[in-house]
């Protein structure tokens, strides 16, 4: 009983005329709803160059941030201090510039290999080792 | 899909069913304020979802968009006032003149309430009059499932209208 007429009311609803009303309403929201859309078609070409505009100015102002850390990182790092400086070379004797040409020479082979021993040298901490090396230098020569 | 596109598609889907939506709304809410809302949602839908309805299943793609704009109406409206304005309530003649205009607003607010597959099941069955078949295509499911569906939904509204005292269980 209550089936059937749960179903006759949903038949009754589907036989239900649509008011003029209806229609009317349908039309103006279908109306009002289309300018809408008109009125966003005629905003969108402006919006999109805003856009575009936004995005170049963003890329522009991303390169000028990254030149202006470049720069100041730059100017504010130093160069590598050589070792050379810092070392006490007092004692030592100086580095004697040698010309190819004296290697051609009698002994010029064992000169520059004896002058390379007393170059100061970073990991020659004591003065034993130059020792070290003068004597064996003295050995091969007169081997 | 361009914008112009966008819009010449709308235009023609709106053409072509516009009538159809309309009358199911209509007969789906009964109240102009009901109606006027689910309208909009109609035609948003339709706007949203224009990728969706250049195939042959549009005609069942608008089916959804009619009965999904209706419950979202409905409860718009029932989140606003749960009481439904009776003056926002045509006079609609019915076949039944023992159906009073209260018990049918009832019954289409419950219809509203239902899980969408019933909903869309017992609308296409008994107010749109389809049969199984037609249903059970427009569901994408079998003709069981579909008779499922309807069995479903016509016991979930009796139950809610006994609740309701709209008639003796």
């Amino acid at each position: 009983m209550s089936e059937e007429k749960l179903i006759q009311i949903l038949k009754s609803i589907g036989r239900t005329d649509v008011p003029p009303n209806a229609t009317l309403i349908a039309e103006q929201a279908s109306q009002s709803f289309t300018a809408a859309l008109n009125v966003l078609q005629a905003q969108r070409p402006q919006r999109t160059r805003f856009v575009i505009g936004l995005r170049l100015l963003a890329a522009a102002a991303v390169i000028l941030i990254v030149f202006a850390v470049g720069l100041s990182v730059g100017q504010r790092s130093t160069p590598p201090q050589t070792q050379l400086s810092s070392l006490n070379l007092t004692g030592y004797a100086l580095p004697v510039p040698t010309h190819p040409a004296v290697q051609q020479t009698k002994g010029g082979f064992w000169r520059q290999k004896a002058i390379a021993a007393m170059q100061p040298r970073p990991y020659a901490q004591s003065t034993t080792k130059l020792l070290n090396a003068y004597k064996q230098y003295l050995k091969e020569k007169h081997v | 899909m361009k914008y112009s596109k966008r819009l010449e598609l709308f235009e023609k889907l709106k053409k072509e069913y516009a009538g159809y939506l309309t009358s199911t709304l209509w007969k789906l809410t009964g109240s102009t304020d009901i109606f006027t809302e689910a309208i909009q949602y109609a035609f948003l839908a339709i706007w949203m979802n224009l990728e969706k309805l250049t195939g042959v299943e549009a005609g069942a793609y608008i089916y959804r968009i009619a009965l999904s704009a209706n419950s979202k109406a409905w409860r718009t409206r029932i989140g606003r006032d749960v009481q439904i304005p009776k003056t926002a309530v045509f006079k609609i003649p019915t076949a039944d003149a023992s159906v009073d205009d209260e018990t049918l607003t009832l019954v289409r607010k419950e219809i509203a309430r239902l899980p969408e597959k019933q909903a869309q099941a017992v609308v296409m069955r008994y107010i749109d009059q389809r049969d199984y078949q037609t249903i059970a295509d427009k569901l994408s499911c079998t003709e069981d499932t579909a008779r499922s569906h309807v069995s479903k939904a016509i016991t979930a509204l009796r139950e809610k209208l006994t609740h309701l005292n709209i008639w003796e269980s």
